[in-house]
């Protein structure tokens, strides 16, 4: 190996180790293997929220480096904290503490990432000092950090380790506000002596008694004791009013893909380099969209015919594979991109596309058919995930439920359970944009629902909400198409067209930017270009619930409002079977059945549209149909009429 | 393990580390459990609790739909299916029958979705259910694979009857499952052309059942496991040989280091070890044309398992095995899967 691949620098190494893993495991694998992932997710998630990487997860161990040691130190804390209230859950006996260890050193790293060196092993050995629960740090650790952390740091003195050929400062590290709760502590306790007699460095812990010297010393050291817990108060208030997960990187860091080449085997005979353009044009869409990507070059090792995923993960980090296959037939040549979750196994053909020759195809906007796929089938994958046991207890798993609830709630249950979700999520990282758009668009498919007592309430809800998360994410495109509907409901018509073309622009493939602007392009009465956009949607996947019911009810309102009242009827109709538990296509069923006179008929579907959606009524459904186009407010008119005959009331009580 | 030794011992204090040494040493080697290659954990006893509702929910992300399955005896079954309907027109629809232990959502459902989303519609019945049957591993015989095969010709009407075109219609399972889609592969067991499957894929099938002059019906693709125990490789090598020497179109593909399973859930990974499980890798069965089978001299009615099974069950049929899931190979295994079905129906 060259020297050249290999660069020696100065890192914070943090080593840990799960405590009595191979006893559990002998005891209950299931149970030991989802206390392991839901620990490995607490670490993934405070090493990448303090600015660290994760270098290996091997087994039961996880390595980590960090450019400064204060990130490294505070980590470790955090996560200690965090895997104790996560093991809080659990009875003692299947409780799974980690051992950390943190130390400053020299390492050498490869170009993929491996670190080696004197500093991983003193940090190995440290971890292997440090109690069940506890975090161990090195001299020079301590000497660095020791002015800048409201900690307690308790010598443990000088230290022969394995394999190290010098002796090791070591210290025990505590947060300040952590009670000396250690078994050592608690026996010095009983013997009258404070724990914190072996401290070193900056400590808030309680004075010594032996220094007790009279009312003199009193007076002085008292002010100055107070001083200290005041502002070690206020520093670890700081520390602690961080968001302690940082959702939207860790979902990023979740959807983190290898790409390989394509597989192109009489291409590659003949001279063709489509195989690998494709991979990289993807790859660079994918990396543009803020998709943490490893390029086919780290990969090209692998056998293509038959790849090994499970190292792949292992050696790059990703959860996830894209390949494909390029396959050529009668002149024509035809493209396939693949999906593979890692660790389940999950494979999905992303998309598929037959072109006359590698120019037209590399031409072609395959890549933005691959990352509208590729989006929905990362939000299915990542539900699938944190459905199963040992998983959904973080908040980045209540994102990927509450958008999956999102997407198939048709009850107010429904939507409740989703609300839930991202209100936990939303608690646990105030700044992050998934949380308040999801939250924003709880409220907002509330008040479309028919699901809501005080639509004005709700609206000012999802607007507050959705501010919320254009605030922190202003190009965030969900939130942007979720921001042109509540300019749309408050009759700011261009505005929310404006911001429709802006979601676009940023994501041009964003199915609910599409979807919502055809809508709004129906209540506009530009019936043309509203049915230009949805026959964009026959990509639609299955499972795209809310997204296949929108565009039903928008081609049901494009009919209606064009006076073809059968076809809108047909349409409702399909709607209500694929859907039996939505209410809504009982209300235009019912006004098309009054406004024809078949009254039984109408009274029937509007029975079945108050028993599903009991707060709807005339001024509600005047709300949701928001138009500045006189034409359509004249079929809006219509519409109401036909409520009005199928007895619709004009106000819930 | 790790033994420390002090530095300032006497004599006696290291010969009595020595024989400590010497002593842990042996028991480890007596002690130790066996291990298989592929993985680097000793093998433990398959967990209670699996299969469970839990982690074993039926196939999700589909459309549950019933059809009829005309029964020899009695009015016709409603069996239970979950139909995967892909985006836009079918390249063409498979049946999967339900595995070994049942249907579930990590291996039909698995499946149900990838090839759904490759353009297939995928219609994955539950044979089990409506005949109160949880599950096969420890007893074979309780359900006739006569009757498994006539639910999959009726998944297939229904497909046909729901607008699917007959010419492209494929027939899967994995473990027993797989053993039926080999059955209604060869016309040793299809009654009628009427019925014939384009394609049958097996995916670590129990290799039991040997037509003695093989009637190739449809296009192969078996999945081997290198290790799987309880189907054993050599049988349905065997089976695949004398399909392909009478004519039939069989691809045979060997995944290294899976097991019986490979394509379970990915809790799983862990070597795990069965011991009530009936293991077939010994057992031939002989078909004749007029589907009666023939073992150990003795002849049984197609539909009659029960009997078969007693008399195998006197030399053949043997009890424990290992299995893990390999998300790997079960990846590999269903680009494969897409990759076959695209060269026979889609190119």
């Amino acid at each position: 190996m060259s020297e050249a691949v290999i660069r020696q620098r100065l890192v914070a190494v943090l080593a840990a180790d799960a405590v009595g893993y191979s006893h559990l495991m002998a005891r209950e694998e299931l149970g030991t293997i989802a206390a392991l992932e839901v620990g490995r997710d607490i670490f993934k998630a405070e090493v990448e929220a303090h600015q660290g990487r994760i270098i290996d997860m091997a087994g039961d161990s996880v390595l980590a480096s960090f450019e400064t040691a204060i990130g490294a130190v505070r980590a470790a804390l955090r996560i200690q904290e965090r895997l104790n209230e996560s093991a809080a859950l659990l009875p003692r006996d299947r409780q799974m503490p980690f051992r950390i260890g943190v130390h400053v050193g020299d390492i050498r790293q490869k170009d993929d990432g491996t670190i080696y060196g004197d500093g991983v092993n003193v940090a190995s050995r440290l971890q292997a000092l440090a109690e069940p629960g506890g975090v161990a740090i090195s001299g020079a650790t301590q000497e660095s950090i020791r002015h800048r952390l409201p900690s307690t740091f308790e010598d443990m003195g000088e230290q022969r380790v394995k394999n190290i050929p010098y002796l090791v400062r070591a210290f025990r590290v505590r947060p300040a506000s952590a009670p000396a709760g250690s078994a050592a502590a608690a026996a010095a306790a009983a013997e009258g002596v404070d724990a914190s007699a072996k401290s070193s460095g900056t400590q808030f812990a309680a004075a010594r008694p032996r220094f007790r010297r009279g009312r003199l010393w009193l007076w002085v050291a008292g002010p100055v004791l107070l001083l200290a817990l005041v502002l070690s108060g206020a520093a670890w208030h700081l520390y602690a009013a961080k968001p302690s997960v940082n959702i939207d990187a860790e979902i990023t860091n979740r959807r983190a893909t290898a790409v390989l080449a394509f597989i192109d085997k009489r291409g590659s005979a003949s001279g063709s380099t489509l195989g690998e353009d494709m991979a990289d044009t993807i790859a660079g869409h994918l990396v543009r969209d803020g998709v943490r990507v490893i390029g086919r070059g780290a990969t090209v090792r692998q056998d293509l015919s038959a790849p090994d995923f499970e190292r792949i993960g292992r050696e790059q980090g990703v959860r996830f594979v894209l390949a494909g296959r390029v396959t050529r037939a009668s002149a024509r040549v035809l493209v396939d991109t693949y999906l593979t979750e890692i660790e389940s196994g999950a494979v999905y053909r992303l998309h598929e596309a037959a072109f006359a020759g590698d120019e037209e195809a590399v031409k072609s906007n395959y890549s933005g058919a691959v990352r509208t796929a590729l989006n929905v089938r990362f939000q299915e994958l990542e539900a699938g995930r944190a459905r199963l046991p040992g998983h959904g207890n973080s908040p980045v798993d209540a994102i990927a439920l509450g958008w999956y609830e999102l997407d198939r709630s048709n009850t107010k249950e429904e939507l409740q359970s989703a609300r839930a979700r991202f209100e936990f999520a939303a608690a646990a990282d105030p700044r992050s944009v998934e949380a308040s758009a999801g939250l924003g668009m709880t409220h907002l498919l509330e008040l479309y629902d028919f699901q809501s007592g005080a639509p004005a309430a709700t609206l000012d809800d999802a607007e507050k909400a959705l501010k919320r998360a254009l605030q922190i994410g202003p190009d965030d495109p969900r939130a942007l198409a979720a921001w042109a509907e509540i300019l749309l409901l408050r009759q700011k018509t261009d505005e929310a067209f404006w911001v429709w073309r802006k979601a676009l622009e940023i994501s041009p493939e964003n199915r609910d930017a599409q979807v919502h602007l055809a809508s709004a392009l129906v209540k506009q009465g530009r019936y043309a270009d509203a049915a230009e956009n949805m026959r964009k949607f026959s990509d639609l996947q299955p499972l795209q619930l809310r997204l296949r019911q929108s565009i039903m009810q928008g081609r049901a309102d494009s009919a209606f409002a064009q006076d073809k009242d059968d076809e809108a009827y047909e349409i409702l109709k399909n709607w209500a079977a694929e859907f039996p538990n939505n209410g809504k296509p009982y209300l235009m069923l019912a006004a098309i059945d009054a406004l024809h006179g078949r009254n039984e008929a109408a009274r029937i579907h509007m029975a079945k549209h108050r028993q599903m959606l009991p707060q709807s009524c005339i001024s509600y459904i005047v709300l949701t149909y928001p138009s500045t186009d006189a034409g359509f407010i004249a079929q809006r008119a219509r519409l109401v009429d036909g409520l009005r005959k199928a007895g619709l009331p004009e106000a819930v009580g | 393990m790790t033994i420390i030794m002090r530095a300032h011992i006497g004599a006696r204090s290291f010969v009595a580390g020595l024989a400590w040494v010497l002593a842990l040493l042996l028991c480890d080697a007596a002690c130790a459990q066996p291990r298989l290659p592929g993985g680097n954990y000793s093998i433990s006893q398959r967990p209670p609790d699996l299969p469970s509702q839990e982690l074993a929910p039926p196939p999700q992300g589909g459309q549950a739909v019933t059809f009829a399955s005309p029964q020899q005896e009695g009015s016709p079954l409603l069996i239970p299916a979950m139909l995967f309907k892909p985006t836009g027109p079918a390249n063409g629809a498979v049946v999967i029958v339900n595995a070994t232990p049942g249907w579930s959502d990590f291996r039909e459902g698995h499946f149900g979705r990838a090839l759904s989303s490759a353009g297939y519609a995928v219609l994955a019945i539950n044979t089990y259910g409506p005949r109160q049957i949880a599950d096969t591993a420890y007893d074979y015989s309780k359900l006739s694979t006569h009757a498994q095969v006539l639910d999959a010709f009726a998944a297939r009407r229904y497909l046909i009857s729901i607008g699917y075109g007959a010419d492209r219609m494929a027939i899967m399972g994995t473990g027993r499952g797989g053993t039926i889609a080999l059955l209604a592969a060869d016309r040793t067991f299809v009654r009628s052309e009427k019925d014939r499957f384009g394609v049958g894929i097996s995916i670590g099938a129990d290799c039991i059942f040997h037509p003695r002059q093989p009637s190739p019906a449809s296009r192969l693709f078996m999945a081997i496991g290198e290790k799987d125990a309880v189907a054993g490789m050599a049988s349905c090598q065997n089976l695949a040989k004398n399909y392909a020497a009478a004519g039939g179109d069989v691809t045979v593909k060997v995944y290294p280091g899976a097991s019986s399973g490979f394509e379970g859930h990915p809790l799983l990974r862990l070597i795990y070890h069965d011991p009530g499980m009936e293991t077939f890798a010994d057992c031939n069965v002989l078909v004749e044309r007029d589907g009666r089978s023939s073992y150990s001299g003795k002849s049984f009615a197609e539909g009659d398992t029960q009997g078969l099974l007693a008399e195998m069950r006197k030399s053949c049929v043997k009890r424990g095995a290992s299995g893990w899931t390999n998300t790997t190979q079960k990846a590999n295994l269903t680009l494969d899967l897409i990759e076959f079905l695209d060269s026979k129906f889609r190119f």
